[in-house]
């Protein structure tokens, strides 16, 4: 066990400060810190950003395609998930 | 955009909706097997002794009637709940979560989710078996179920007035379709069955109360806990509040205070146990799926999708214990009676309306028509 905060919360927690990313930034960025996490891959991390989206903690801001051609979608926070963050973590 | 990344990224969204609604459909499956299986243990080795009111153990006098409803539903709820505990543990050791169990439990989000195991678990619980218990006696243990089931119409009501969320009139109107089929189902057993049956509806109905308390609060809360660890705490408090708080206390106020140590150890050394190792490995995901579906298809869908049980459960019971014959009792499980049968149906109709907006459904049938 790491001395760090559970993935779930650093994966919300990475959008603070109005940073906008996707799921493979947020991979990239946790990368080193959750490294024996078996749960921090990009269709895990895709589908916690869809469900926080689903529930109002961030937002959709663009989608673009990568080099293959797969859509890859950015978010931000919201206000409302800013005030759910500072209440509860 | 390009049209092709367009379709895929629809493609994607579809996908995890789908998933969403998988997941939601699943828990009321599982809920189903996991009422099932909970009475049929309830029907093995000294369960059906203390059930039947009669002597048990090495000639133990029956225990009392208040003992029998309050204390023995504790009890199983404890047992069924702490070993769905242990088998959330044991999934998310497999995912190497164990850290992450621990450090959640210690923050905000953890005592949030602790607070809705009480509410949905020593309170609701305790209800449900009670429930199950009353009914099973009366002979028809899966009419208790749709009217559990009216958590969802609950849920929308408490929705309205702790957070404000909107009661538009298909929610209304989908509400007093399922009391009417719960009238409906009520009156059936209540013409079939009599007075006994009665008190089963009534806690049932304090257990959906309490449920829909804890969809409400807990189906957000899975946006920031995995729904794994979410279940562990859930599973985990529950049972230990219901088997070292909840039956201890209640046996006490059946005046069998000196029999506490002898019932507890009687149920753990029942073969029964097997049955509910069963019980427990169903209860996980029942629950766990069911905050997963809430959190991924909003919590109007995915309670919707979960309130099918209202089928599940009496038709597992019915699988299981009629068909199968597993307990040697199937004489006792008939199927349904037709009018029950009309009744739960037309309380999934109610669930759906209460869950979906027809003008939601209408619009999108014109785009789709439209592309």
């Amino acid at each position: 066990m790491n001395g760090r905060i559970p993935l779930h919360y650093a994966i919300i927690e990475h959008f603070l400060q109005g940073v906008e990313d996707d799921a493979s930034g947020v991979v990239t960025a946790l990368a080193s810190d959750y490294a024996s996490y078996k749960m921090l891959t990009e269709s895990d991390v895709e589908e916690a950003l869809m469900t926080a989206k689903e529930n109002g903690i961030l937002e959709e801001t663009r989608c673009e395609a990568d080099q293959v051609g797969n859509p890859v979608v950015f978010y931000r926070m919201t206000d409302f998930g800013a005030r759910m963050v500072e209440r509860y973590l | 955009m390009d049209r092709r990344v367009k379709a895929l990224r629809a493609q994607r969204m579809k996908r995890y909706f789908m998933r969403g609604i998988a997941f939601a459909m699943a828990s009321g499956v599982c809920y189903g097997l996991y009422t099932a299986f909970l009475t049929l243990a309830e029907t093995q080795g000294v369960w059906g002794s203390w059930f039947a009111g009669a002597s048990w153990g090495s000639g133990q006098a029956a225990l009392g009637s208040f003992a029998v409803t309050f204390a023995l539903a504790a009890l199983a709820a404890g047992i069924n709940d702490f070993i769905s505990g242990l088998w959330s543990i044991v999934v998310c050791a497999k995912n190497r979560q164990l850290g992450d169990l621990w450090k959640t439990v210690r923050t905000k989000p953890g005592a949030v989710m602790m607070a809705c195991a009480v509410v949905g678990g020593p309170f609701a619980t305790i209800f449900y078996v009670a429930a199950l218990n009353s009914a099973a006696a009366a002979g028809n243990p899966g009419v208790i179920v749709p009217l559990a089931a009216l958590n969802c119409a609950i849920g929308a009501v408490l929705g309205r007035v702790l957070f404000k969320q909107s009661l538009k009139g298909h929610k209304i109107v989908g509400i007093a379709i399922c009391l009417f089929a719960a009238a409906l189902i009520g009156g059936a057993s209540f013409a079939a069955m009599g007075p006994q049956a009665m008190a089963g509806c009534l806690f049932a109905l304090l257990a959906a109360f309490g449920w829909g308390f804890e969809g409400c609060i807990a189906g957000f809360g899975t946006v920031l806990i995995d729904y794994r660890i979410g279940i562990a705490i859930r599973q985990l408090t529950a049972g230990i509040l219901e088997l070292c708080a909840m039956f201890p206390l209640l046996m006490i106020a059946g005046d069998e205070f000196a029999r506490i140590g002898s019932v507890a150890a009687a149920a753990l050394g029942s073969p029964a146990l097997v049955f509910f190792l069963f019980a427990g490995l169903f209860a996980m995901p029942a629950f766990s799926f069911w905050y997963k579906g809430n959190s991924m298809c909003g919590t109007a869908l995915g309670m919707a999708c979960n309130g099918m049980y209202a089928f599940w459960g009496p038709f597992f019971i019915w699988v299981l214990m009629g068909v199968l014959n597993i307990g040697g009792l199937a004489a006792s499980y008939p199927p349904l009676s037709g009018v029950q049968w009309i009744g739960a149906v037309i309380m999934v109709a109610g669930i759906f309306c209460i869950a979906v907006d027809p003008r939601t459904l209408a619009s999108k049938r014109k785009r789709t028509d439209k592309e």
